[in-house]
């Protein structure tokens, strides 16, 4: 048996919540740092990068375009880093804005036939998942997977999308729903 | 336990948001972060792995730009967004090595509580003194290393039985039901920075999350559930020791779990539900690492062993 490590953090590594303690500077949470915004911008790259890429991922499908995404995500947030209360929330919203705005422009093609790129080797199950979620409007894919993979709150996510509570809500019922129609739709 | 739906046969199936909710976070697990463009750690003087890994690919260090501004890198149209996305990183990487020395606290250093989420909080790049190993800086190689990892599944007081495949492993991270992790990439999405504990999770059919635990026969074990019998509230945390130096306290993971990045051969992984307080054993499966026989041992392949594009065949146990 070894020691207790001490107090540790608990909060998700999905753009939500401060870094763990004990890591300051790489996972510290950039709200907390008092230095210059050049140093937070770091701390928040640390910190936020590879999670905002498989964030971005998720929303549009292309483990290709996340990095480019993530990448003009920081470019927009670097210049407002001073006048920004909560940058890994602020991050987050830049983060899926850009990947909603790559949805719509890919939206045609969507529509007739946008062939997600399967990760190797993923279960049976999850493979049917992450096939069908490409079938589901941009606008719901977001808020499923705000919901389901960062577990944001109803009001988290209207803030993200910029919406009333009743539409995130909407949008994550409607999200499932059509998740479920498409993969019956499969088994049938 | 799990909410769950019915099938038309009557069976039931975890509900589609739980079936969601593996199914993102198995796929993010997945997920190729890119390296770096240069190797800051060999700028800096980081600290590496001493053992020697199958990332450890040296590359040569690239001559750092000249400083710039950060915010002359600000975008103002998308067609020249990718000039400005190459400043800006040149930009971003002259302040990781300036603000290096801010990083400090070194891998099972004991340096503040050792808790963390994997890969110095999900960075790409490494940091002088930072607990990213050279794994995370360096190019995978495929198909050319096997290692090993013993794990366990701690819950409350005891280890939960070993985990099995539960299905025909394509990556090259597997078990053979021994108590042992096997890791030896076969394709660029399980090799080096990739090759993490989601993608052994998902192999063994283990949901694994920041605050539960779904085992494979659906039983789920969420953070303030209660160790049997007890009042005591669980919580999940992910501790990995090196094996061959058993007296250096675990690094302790809270967070970000599934990306627990695999950075050295001979760890031992406890994947526990514990109350505050108490700190699991190290599996008991780290005393298989000293009888593993299966590596270049001809034998029959249990694994797919040769995947796309790679030419070495991984012949034996696996």
């Amino acid at each position: 048996m070894v020691s207790e490590q001490g107090p540790v953090s608990d909060r998700l590594d999905d753009g939500r919540g401060a870094g763990p303690p004990g890591h300051a500077g790489v996972g510290g949470d950039p709200r907390r740092d008092d230095g210059p915004a050049d140093d937070r911008l770091v701390a928040l790259y640390q910190d936020r990068y590879a999670a905002m890429v498989r964030l971005a991922h998720l929303v549009t499908g292309s483990n290709a375009v996340a990095p480019d995404l993530v990448q003009d995500a920081f470019l927009k947030v670097a210049p407002r880093l001073d006048e920004i209360e909560q940058p890994s929330a602020y991050l987050r919203t830049v983060v899926v804005n850009e990947g909603r705005a790559w949805l719509r422009r890919q939206e045609v093609e969507r529509r007739h036939q946008r062939v997600e790129e399967p990760p190797p080797g993923l279960p049976p199950d999850v493979d049917e998942l992450w096939t069908a979620l490409a079938r589901v409007s941009g606008r719901q894919r977001v808020a499923l997977v705000l919901r389901f993979y960062q577990d944001l709150s109803f009001e988290e996510i209207a803030q993200t999308l910029e919406c009333p509570i009743g539409t995130a809500k909407s949008l994550v019922h409607r999200g499932l729903a059509s998740l479920k129609e498409v993969l019956d739709d499969a088994n049938d | 336990m799990p909410t769950t739906d019915r099938n038309d046969d009557g069976t039931t199936r975890p509900a589609l948001e739980d079936r969601l909710r593996d199914a993102l976070h198995t796929v993010a697990a997945t997920t190729q972060v890119p390296a770096p463009p240069i190797d800051i750690a060999s700028k800096t003087g980081a600290t590496t792995t001493t053992t020697a890994s199958p990332w450890t690919t040296e590359r040569p260090t690239t001559e750092l730009p000249a400083p710039i501004a950060i915010d002359a890198a600000r975008p103002t149209k998308r067609a020249s967004s990718r000039v400005w996305r190459a400043l800006a990183a040149a930009a971003l990487l002259v302040l990781l090595i300036g603000g290096a020395g801010l990083f400090g606290g070194a891998r099972h250093a004991g340096d503040g509580d050792g808790s963390q989420s994997p890969a110095g909080g999900g960075a790409p790049t490494s940091i002088a003194g930072s607990t990213i190993p050279a794994a995370a800086l360096a190019p995978s190689s495929i198909n050319q290393d096997h290692w090993h990892a013993a794990y366990g599944v701690y819950l409350c007081d005891h280890f939960a039985p070993v985990l099995i495949d539960q299905h025909e492993d394509r990556l090259g991270i597997h078990t053979h039901g021994e108590g042992v992790i096997h890791i030896h990439p076969l394709v660029p999405e399980s090799s080096g920075p990739n090759a993490q504990l989601g993608l052994f999770a998902a192999q063994v059919g283990l949901g694994l999350h920041d605050d539960q635990i779904q085992m494979p026969d659906g039983t789920t074990y969420r953070n303030g559930d209660t160790c049997p019998g007890t009042d005591q509230k669980m919580t999940l945390r992910v501790y990995e020791w090196i094996a061959d130096q058993p007296d250096l306290p675990p690094q302790v993971f809270t967070r970000d779990l599934t990306h627990i990045p695999f950075t050295r051969d001979r760890t031992a992984f406890t994947i526990a539900m514990v109350p505050d307080g108490v700190t699991p054993p190290m599996p008991p499966s780290v005393a298989e690492l000293d009888h593993l026989t299966d590596v270049g041992v001809a034998g029959p392949c249990t694994v797919v062993c040769e995947a796309p594009g790679t030419a070495t065949t991984i012949q034996g146990a696996g």
